[in-house]
């Protein structure tokens, strides 16, 4: 039987490596629903977000698992006296290439070695959420993957 | 302070703050402030709360510190080994002191 941990593991594992490090735009990435980001910025969160197992035989199912996937950038900063020290423009701008860059990594990825598809569950939507104390524009992006 | 606050403020704590945010990133918070006391941590409400970002349930507590002090919103309230994101920081008088209340 496939296992929604796996499919999760193995997609954290790939924005990991498509979105942090020196060349990347984003901070850090948790394969789960992390409790607190202590003001990093920006973060990916991949969370399990349900399963469909239809039966397709007396012996077999045919798995497909949704994710649901979080973009979080800070929405501004300024220091004590006022000055920005990061703008909204600036957090628009890195949502959007981090966006696009999950786009590119969907493409090259349609196979897995936990999955046999994998698509968008619908659009994506965002808004300006709270965070430990500071504004975050946040992307939720719904992720569906077929095993089968 | 005044000298009733100093009495009660008994709990140790440290704050951390992220760094500035350079080439768009702002990393891990550091060690900013030591040793400031505070009161003792209370809950807000017997209700857990939940974050509007991931919807994920925390206990939403409170403290005072000295006003004077260098904390504000987004930093980290250490205390012992818990850490605890300060989600508000509003600046209070009583009794002609000023000091902040931190929702945590």
């Amino acid at each position: 039987m496939s296992d929604r941990a796996e499919v999760r593991t193995e997609f954290a594992a790939l924005l990991t490596a498509g979105l942090t490090g020196p060349n990347g735009p984003a901070q850090a990435v948790y394969r789960y629903r992390v409790g607190d980001f202590a003001g990093q910025t920006p973060v990916v969160v991949l969370g399990s977000a349900g399963s469909e197992r239809k039966r397709m035989s007396f012996k077999g199912h045919h798995a497909a698992y949704w994710l649901d996937l979080f973009v979080f950038v800070l929405y501004n900063l300024k220091d004590p006296a006022g000055a920005v020290l990061w703008s909204e423009q600036q957090a628009e701008d890195q949502l959007d290439q981090i966006e696009q860059l999950i786009g590119l990594l969907l493409d090259g990825n349609q196979t897995g070695a936990s999955w046999k598809a994998i698509d968008y569950d619908g659009r994506s939507q965002i808004d300006i959420v709270p965070e430990g104390g500071l504004p975050y524009l946040r992307e939720f992006i719904p992720m569906r993957f077929a095993t089968f | 302070m005044s000298l009733a606050f100093r009495r009660l403020a008994k709990v140790v704590a440290n704050t951390k703050r992220a760094p500035v945010i350079s080439g768009g990133k702002r990393g891990a918070p550091a060690t900013n402030l030591i040793g400031l006391r505070c009161l003792p941590l209370d809950p807000v409400s017997a209700e857990l709360a939940q974050r509007v970002g991931l919807s994920t349930p925390h206990e939403t507590l409170q403290t005072a510190v000295d006003a004077a002090l260098d904390v504000k919103e987004g930093d980290v309230l250490v205390v012992g080994s818990r850490e605890y994101p300060i989600r508000a920081c509003e600046e209070w008088e009583w009794r002609g002191s000023r000091y902040l209340r931190l929702v945590l």
